[in-house]
């Protein structure tokens, strides 16, 4: 066995590489800047983790996601690694003090981009012996990308001069995220490693109809075929409904979004992973950190703003390797609503002139972008650009993103329209080759039956038991 | 129970001399001078606070509802209950909330109580490792404390809590519907607490009807917690969820201010503060502290007079008498209704 062999199995207990993680972790331990495009649930975190222990200093990992962040450190505290810290907003003042004075102690360092640009965090982080810098979900640093993080910009900029090999990882990224990654982390010819976004155990299908025809579609879906599943709809009032719908038909039907409470939300999530949940009617909040490996079904029934987001949602489908499906519910409407929301959603001209006038007349940035409607998200795009470019180049720049974000749409529509397999049009369009001979492959090679997804039998989902309230607490505390 | 049933209970009490809105801003624990003063005046205290979050909409939708039901009338935007409403107040079971107490911290005990009970789950079974229910750092970092010096992963200690638990729900004399409530929304190793939504699908009521229940039985639960001194465990988790001062920490500033020798008007250019709110914090302490002296800001002939001008005209509306009392401010009837009457008697 070679020398990465045996740390694969004593530290993760695994006897063979996942198909690019040997690479990607040979890459980073020669001292070369890499970009790992690895899709989603075929571990990541094991390109940065495995070399960190061959590696004399620490690792510093820039995450965006705060709950995502928590979610990693303590699943690395879980399997026994106690050298993590996670450093973002939720820590209190003197939490903060206490591990900057003490940060050379740990191998593992999570870290916002928000809390990068702190000068204290910024200053202690120089002085650390670092041995890698982590760049996770690099995709984004991408403008183009379709959860731009201005703050990530910066992570280049900060880590200039003499640095350790930075790894760049995300799910999915077409040539011109891969070339926005090298050029905002400055990074010296990396290496790119590349795996096929392809899921051949997963089946694309595309349905059109009335819009008014979805949730019938839907109801008759839940009722035939088997779950677990998840259903994307375009708001969150939406989930709630479809949800009540499909609860008062008595399937096992639970919504989730970030309008609940966070002990619900916690609930569903846990009730959806033990099977007490069959289908979940969520918006795109759900799905990040959620580790069920057995989903068999994922529909839109809206249509998503980007293929990469639409990737990534139905890649939470078959990760145990076992047959799942896609669908997409389309009807012809949805190609101006989805463009109405889109561009609601990105500021325009007429806003941008707004928020500035009212900066200038005194007021707080925060009240500016209130009386202008920007959303937090716009808000954070147009501080950066302000701080970057004068005002008419700002103006310029938001219409090349309108321009973009329409692009966007055209491409996903361009999959909805296709007449050529869809898993070779999506795979085109991230730069892949692709020859289809699968039997289970899209809704354009044909299909026929897809039995395998027919119920068979009365499913076996594991209703809650009712116990009385004392029957419950017997039960939770082993009396 | 119903909101609208909560509602024409508070209104039936306030009957016409308060606005629309006052007993949305009680529900709420508005901390104003102005609701402070109501919930003394008119004995609402237990419902201060019940509903922190309580969207006004919501609330517009129990006053349509009971005005369509003829249960209250709408004059000059101030609400009357009728004889119908008073019959429906006088037939409503007790309500045993005590939110002057407690003050939306319930929320924060039942937080502690069910990640504990959760991590006690896990434990006695030899897991240690799940998905926490509170992800709130203050409610981790404090049940991670007092579980340190616990024998968590002694099963014994798991059963003690859980009987601990049971004694206590028993003893709160809570409703057995509030019962499964509250051992429903518990969650741990191989059964999963329920969603509002789902408990209120299983019980064929609304979410917000499952939330008052929920919160009256918490209040309960405390009550009993707090009198009992064997409660080992719940007392631990119950730390600091009492309101220790009922002074808002704003009005604590204000008093010390004051008793340094500063005068209101210093206090309010020292604090950077509207003198209107340094007002407010005067009534605060004129409602809550024995020794308010009022003799500071009112002769006690004119503080007399007004007391026996309330109890002739059967109001404590401000512009009534102001109107008997033009030479007194607003700021002075304030704090004799406060003072004199802050009990409500």
């Amino acid at each position: 066995m070679t020398e990465l062999a045996n740390v694969l199995y004593e530290k993760f207990g695994y006897r063979e590489f996942r198909p690019g993680q040997e690479r990607v972790i040979r890459s980073v331990l020669e001292g070369k800047d890499t970009i790992a495009i690895l899709p989603t649930g075929t571990g990541k975190s094991l390109c940065y983790q495995l070399p960190s222990y061959l590696l004399p200093g620490s690792t510093l990992i820039v995450s965006p996601l705060v709950a995502l962040m928590e979610d990693q450190a303590s699943s690395m505290r879980r399997k026994g690694e106690k050298r993590v810290v996670a450093l973002n907003s939720f820590l209190s003042y003197q939490e903060k003090k206490r591990i900057l004075s003490q940060l050379q102690l740990y191998k593992f360092i999570f870290v916002s981009p928000e809390m990068l640009l702190q000068e204290k965090v910024e200053n202690r982080l120089r002085q650390l012996d670092l041995s890698l810098i982590v760049v996770d979900e690099a995709h984004c640093i991408s403008q183009w990308g379709f959860d731009f993080r201005p703050d990530y910009l910066r992570i280049g900029e900060i880590f200039n001069r003499a640095r350790p090999p930075i790894l760049a990882l995300t799910a999915t990224a077409d040539q011109q995220v891969i070339q926005d990654i090298s050029i905002y982390l400055h990074m010296k010819q990396p290496i790119v490693e590349k795996q096929s976004l392809d899921r051949p155990n997963l089946t694309y299908v595309i349905e059109k109809m009335n819009s008014s025809d979805k949730t019938k579609w839907i109801e008759e879906r839940v009722e035939q075929t088997i779950g677990p599943g998840i259903i994307y709809v375009a708001s969150r009032k939406r989930a709630d409904q479809l949800a009540t719908i499909l609860t008062e038909k008595g399937y096992s039907v639970a919504a989730y979004h970030a309008g609940k409470e966070q002990e619900d939300r916690a609930l569903i999530q846990e009730q959806y992973i033990r099977g007490e949940v069959e289908w979940i009617c969520a918006t795109n909040a759900f799905g990040m950190g959620i580790h069920k490996d057995d989903i068999r079904q994922v529909i839109h029934e809206h249509l998503p703003h980007t293929i990469a987001s639409y990737i990534q949602e139905v890649g939470r489908a078959g990760r145990d390797g076992k047959l799942a499906c896609a669908v997409l519910l389309y009807a012809q409407e949805d190609e101006n609503i989805t463009r109405f929301i889109i561009h609601n959603d990105m500021p325009d001209r007429f806003e941008v002139e707004h928020y500035t006038e009212r900066m200038q007349a005194g007021l707080s940035p925060a009240e500016s972008a209130v009386l202008a409607g920007l959303s937090e998200t716009a808000k954070r795009v147009i501080d950066f650009y302000l701080s970057q470019m004068p005002l008419e180049k700002v103006y310029a720049r938001i219409e090349e993103l309108q321009r973009n974000k329409e692009m966007d749409l055209l491409q996903m529509l361009s999959v909805i329209h296709s007449e050529i397999c869809i898993r070779k049009k999506i795979l085109d369009l991230f730069g892949e080759e692709h020859e289809t001979n699968l039997d289970t492959c899209c809704s354009v090679c044909g299909l026929g039956e897809i039995d395998w997804l027919r119920k068979t039998k009365e499913a076996e989902v594991q209703r809650t038991m009712t116990y009385s309230w004392d029957e419950r607490i017997d039960v939770l505390l082993g009396i | 129970m119903e909101l609208s049933s909560v509602v024409l209970f508070m209104l039936s009490k306030m009957n016409g001399e308060r606005s629309r809105n006052a007993c949305l801003h009680i529900i709420r624990g508005k901390r104003s001078g102005q609701t402070l003063q109501d919930v003394q005046y008119f004995d609402l205290k237990r419902f201060f606070c019940i509903l922190p979050k309580l969207e006004s909409a919501i609330y517009e939708e129990q006053i349509d509802w009971l005005i369509g039901n003829r249960y209250i009338t709408e004059v000059e935007s101030r609400l009357y209950v009728t004889d119908d409403g008073y019959k429906r107040a006088k037939a409503l079971p007790p309500y045993h909330f005590n939110g002057w107490e407690y003050r939306g911290n319930e929320t924060v005990f039942f937080g502690r109580l069910a990640l504990a009970i959760q991590t006690l789950s896990y434990f006695k079974d030899g897991v240690t490792s799940f998905m926490p229910i509170q992800t709130e750092r203050d409610i981790q970092v404090f049940v991670k404390g007092i579980l340190r010096n616990l024998p968590i992963e002694d099963s014994q200690f798991s059963k003690q809590v859980g009987c601990e638990l049971k004694l206590a729900l028993n003893q709160s004399e809570m409703s057995d519907m509030q019962k499964q409530i509250m051992a429903s929304r518990l969650t741990g190793h191989g059964i999963t607490g329920r969603t509002w939504e789902q408990l209120a699908t299983d019980m064929g009521r609304t979410s917000l009807f499952v939330y008052l229940e929920f919160i009256e039985g918490l209040h309960r639960l405390l009550d009993v917690v707090h009198q009992v001194s064997t409660y080992h465990f719940m007392r631990k988790v119950a730390e600091g969820i009492q309101t220790s001062t009922y002074l808002t920490e704003s009005a604590l500033q204000t008093r010390q201010l004051y008793a340094s020798g500063l005068s209101a008007e210093e206090i309010s250019a020292v604090r950077g503060l509207k003198q209107s709110t340094i007002d407010d914090h005067f009534v605060e302490m004129a409602i809550n502290d024995e020794a308010f002296p009022l003799h500071h800001f009112v002769t006690l002939e004119q503080a007399d007079s007004v007391v026996s001008k309330v109890n002739e005209l059967g109001t404590r509306r401000l512009r009534v008498l102001k109107s008997e009392f033009e030479e007194m401010s607003y700021f002075q009837l304030r704090l004799i209704l406060g003072a004199k009457l802050g009990d409500g008697t």
